[in-house]
């Protein structure tokens, strides 16, 4: 064993894989042989490096607020219009390739920026050079999900930019090791985001570690063992295979009995794979989004139902559910050529969308429904507002349903906006479940959208005004004895989750890295303890006054031991 | 057309946030919108330009829009400079 020190940069043990990461800028094929126009092809780049950001947004916890910072800012210059006029510019007058013209566009501005005297405007340029290598990235047909890149590795550089820690964002690794770097730096701050084990300015990395090394990283400590044996204990003294590998099968009950699914909130068949692997309860929300979002074109029915095939293979017979597609608002695709709204959040998007498009809707259900025949499946419909919306899906799916195997489908409700909380009676009786979206709830309840750098304190998940909402909607569903699923940042949240108990859910639905973690924290939840909480939070004054209570609780809802091992 | 000028009173004239919110501001509007600092012609609805205007406090500017909205979009665009970019909770 070969032990390389460094400086401890986010905390946590983890033992796996080294996958060297090299600078990515050189190397890349060039765009000019594809025959779409250029504008075009750097028009599409651009639009996938906006959803990458946006779902490394999405796979950031909301206490994360430096690291969400340097995405909306990231998120402005990406769409900035001068940019873009840059890019074109060059591309028309000049007759070159979409990527070429692009490096000589950053180049230039961050040329500008570079000369002014304030160190927040050279932060600009390496800013725009940052975010121009998510487009050429794009540009060189790197999607983000194709590779599934870092997953169970421990990613080793001698210095990342922000552009290559976003690549990890979904696919989380499971430590970061580099040579150089500082704890300041954005890619630092993101690294901390994505809260796994790290250490920087560990010399000796690069001529030391080679690809595919078995490696032990001791963020706590900033150590680096090469080669450990294989029941090596740390320095500090706890045993590595208990953070490691995290997997718990087995079925999460409350301390005093009450069962709790703890399933997997995924996008694509790599992050099935992982949910099954950490011993997921099932699939608590397959966003159908991705597929849409990687293709030229709205993919075909064949295309959509080797997809769900694909997923169905990987859950096997455990509960899966699948979201209807939700685009519109931020997220657009091609092919689909949605209006242009000035209020995207509050126009077509969800389920709204997919009713005016019935073609688009006809060809997503016969897709699942030919996917699925012979299982048992859950539909989740998006944006919902009241129980006529699930009464009109039934009716379009039995329609899709002529002519098929016949599938044991459950319709359900997402309540993400407060017309589906309000409405929650009727939606509870009309549903076979419900499933909570906090992050949508939580921006439409507090009227402060998520993205946005300067709602970044107004816009509080766990404020009573949305708590209060929730606790309606649980009420209703157990009158009507439908079971309610909470999915998004907050079910993940140990904070959080204890109150969604008390209140009565019955499933939380949680990224597959914390799951395990989540499992941990449910046994230690008494149940009493969680209703009592529940109610005394919905009748506090605000956020800051819930934040206390849960502070004043924390031993009794279990959330206690696990904040050591979250790097917040 | 529609213009008027304005004198910047921020402590950190068209810095990064300012110039965000001009951007987002400006962004509303379906008017083309311009900002001239002397010679120097900077895009309303775009932050690069903006702060490559480099106009610090003290920095008289004339906001131009062109368009259906013009005097909505120049109006409010004033007034976010002369309320020093303080927006409303």
């Amino acid at each position: 064993v070969i032990v390389l020190e460094g400086v401890p940069l986010s905390p946590g043990i983890a033992r796996g894989k080294a996958m060297i990461v090299r600078a990515i800028a050189a190397g890349l094929p060039s765009s000019r042989e594809d025959g779409r126009p250029q504008q075009e092809q750097f028009r599409t780049a651009r639009r996938r490096a906006e959803a990458e950001l946006r779902s490394a947004l999405d796979a950031l916890a909301e206490t994360a607020g430096a690291a969400r910072e340097i995405l909306h800012a990231h998120l402005i210059l990406l769409s900035d219009p001068m940019l873009e006029m840059e890019v074109v510019l060059r591309i028309e007058r000049d007759g070159i390739g979409a990527s070429e013209a692009l490096d000589l566009a950053a180049a230039s501005l961050s040329g500008r920026f570079e000369v002014l005297a304030d160190p927040a405007m050279q932060q600009r340029a390496a800013d725009l050079r940052d975010i121009c290598e998510c487009i050429r990235r794009q540009l060189a047909g790197c999607s983000p999900i194709d590779r599934s890149e870092g997953a169970d590795r421990i990613v080793c550089a001698t210095d990342l930019s922000p552009a290559q820690v976003l690549r990890f964002a979904r696919d989380r690794p499971l430590a970061f090791v580099l040579e150089q770097g500082t704890d300041t730096s954005h890619a630092a701050i993101l690294v901390r985001a994505l809260a796994v084990p790290a250490v920087i300015r560990v010399s000796g990395a690069n001529a030391v570690v080679q690809d595919g090394d078995v490696l032990v990283v001791d963020g706590n400590r900033g150590h680096v063992f090469v080669h450990p044996d294989s029941d090596v204990v740390s320095p500090a003294g706890g045993r590595f295979s208990a953070e490691v590998d995290e997997t718990d099968a087995q079925p999460a009950h409350t301390c005093d009995g009450v069962a709790i699914a703890v399933t997997a909130s995924i996008a694509h068949s790599e992050d099935a794979r992982r949910a099954i692997a950490t011993g997921a309860d099932g699939i608590g929300l397959l966003r159908t989004e991705m597929l849409f979002l990687l293709h030229d074109r709205v993919p075909s029915e064949d295309v959509q139902e080797a997809f769900y095939r694909e997923i169905c293979g990987i859950v096997g017979s455990r509960a899966l559910t699948i979201r209807l597609l939700d685009l519109g608002a931020d997220k657009q695709a091609p092919g689909l050529e949605l209006p242009h709204e000035t209020n995207p959040a509050l126009g077509l998007r969800g389920i709204r969308l997919l009713f005016t498009r019935p073609e688009l809707l006809m060809c997503q259900l016969r897709a699942l429904l030919r996917a699925t025949a012979g299982r048992r499946v859950r539909l989740l419909l998006p944006m919902v507002l009241d129980a006529t919306d699930l009464a009109r899906l039934r009716e379009i799916l039995n329609e899709a349903a002529v002519g098929m195997r016949s599938t044991s489908v459950e319709i359900g409700a997402m309540v993400e906006t407060p017309a589906a909380a309000l409405m929650a009676d009727e939606l509870a009786a009309a549903a076979d479940f419900l499933s909570v979206g906090t992050n949508d709830l939580a921006q439409y309840v507090l009227a402060a959208d998520r993205y946005s750098a300067q709602m970044a304190s107004t816009y509080q998940p766990l404020h009573p005004a949305v708590l209060r909402l929730v606790r309606g909607v649980t009420a209703a569903a157990a009158r009507h004895r439908t079971p309610v699923c909470v999915c998004g940042e907050a079910a993940a949240d140990p904070r959080a989750l204890p109150l969604f108990i008390g209140m009565g859910v019955t499933e939380l639905s949680v990224p597959p890295p914390a799951v395990a973690r989540v499992k941990a924290q449910v046994r230690r939840i008494n149940m009493t303890a969680a209703r009592a909480l529940a109610e005394d939070v919905v009748s506090l004054p605000n956020a800051a006054a819930v934040a206390a209570r849960i502070d004043a609780a924390r031993e009794i809802i279990g959330a206690d031991v696990l904040e050591t091992r979250d790097a917040r | 057309m529609y213009s008027k000028r304005v004198t910047l009173d921020n402590a950190t004239g068209l810095h990064v946030r300012p110039a965000t919110l001009f951007m987002e501001t400006a962004s509303r509007f379906g008017s083309a919108i311009r900002v001239l600092k002397e010679t120097q012609a900077a895009d309303g609805k775009s932050a690069i330009s903006l702060m490559l205007l480099e106009a610090s406090r003290g920095t008289e500017l004339t906001i131009e829009a062109n368009g259906e909205d013009e005097i909505a979009a120049v109006e409010a665009l004033v007034d976010l400079v002369e309320t020093q970019f303080e927006t409303r909770r």
